[in-house]
């Protein structure tokens, strides 16, 4: 989580809107190492998400206002989910709908966020949440290695003393 | 006129700082946020016009739905009542000819913009 950048995928198809969420989470997470790609539709981002595997994506629910046949969110987000379903998705909406809430979650969104004036606040909580999932994951991770090393350890220091004691039947003592 | 900006009336329809604290000042990222929004509204009022001619309500209702917000984020609070009329008139497809006077008053005020834009931006060179 220190050395290697924190990934987030924005994907929203409108520009104004995109930029400024990046500038903003660059602005506020400055302390933070990360890497932040832009991307309109979700089919442009698909060949990325496979390869990069970003930890956090924020995808617009209205994907298709500018390119009409572009999958929405909703569509964009099982895509998501299903290839990696560690990643976290915040989903953006214009409305705020109850329906498409329980609807994203049961997808697996890991937040929802509605447009309105207190976007970018909303988000910034959203980040900080996501963040410390991944920091806490990756710390259960890097001790559930420790753990493996030091049973492997133990087996092989074991299996060692074990098999010293059949050294002096082997050399015939 | 649906707002009280004219072509005559001398105050600003844009208001950058909401933009320049979010992104901390920085110039550059000013800057490129200023020429996707001008590049941007340099396609969407053809567009709200050309959807008006052929009365495509869904198209009138995503393009107004669109613009919402790249004009807050602009500070530009002023047409923010004219395009949230034009989304709702959009989305029940009805009364073409509101949606006439709503766009006469975009165009008027997102042209005072771009001329606002233009100028503010040469502060960010």
């Amino acid at each position: 989580m220190k050395n290697k950048p924190i990934k987030i995928f924005i994907v929203e198809d409108n520009d104004v809107f995109a930029l400024t969420l990046k500038a903003d989470i660059e602005n506020y997470f400055d302390n933070l190492l990360l890497n932040i790609q832009l991307f309109k539709t979700g089919e442009e981002s698909w060949e990325k998400f496979r390869t990069e595997k970003p930890h956090v994506v924020i995808l617009d629910y209205n994907l298709n206002s500018k390119i009409s046949d572009a999958s929405d969110g909703s569509e964009v987000l099982v895509w998501f989910k299903r290839e990696n379903p560690e990643v976290k998705v915040i989903l953006l909406t214009s409305e705020d709908s109850t329906d498409i809430a329980i609807q994203s979650f049961r997808n697996g969104a890991f937040d929802y966020v509605v447009k309105n004036e207190a976007q970018f606040k909303k988000i910034h909580i959203s980040l900080f949440n996501v963040f410390n999932l991944v920091r806490l994951e990756n710390e259960t991770s890097t001790y559930k290695n420790i753990v493996i090393g030091i049973v492997l350890s133990l087996a092989v220091l074991l299996g060692g003393m074990a098999a010293i004691r059949f050294v002096p039947m082997l050399l015939g003592n | 006129m649906i707002t009280n900006v004219t072509e005559k009336s001398t105050e600003n329809v844009c208001n950058i700082s909401y933009l320049s604290e979010i992104v901390g000042g920085k110039k550059a990222m000013i800057k490129g946020i200023l020429d996707a929004f001008l590049i941007q509204v340099a396609n969407d009022l053809p567009a709200i016009n050309d959807a008006i001619v052929k009365t495509d309500y869904g198209a009138i209702k995503k393009i107004a739905h669109a613009m919402k917000s790249s004009v807050s984020i602009m500070g530009m609070s002023v047409i923010k009542p004219v395009l949230e009329e034009m989304e709702t008139l959009g989305a029940s497809a009805t009364n073409v000819e509101r949606i006439k006077v709503l766009n006469q008053d975009l165009q008027l005020i997102v042209s005072r913009a771009i001329i606002e834009i233009e100028k503010e931006k040469l502060h960010y060179v």
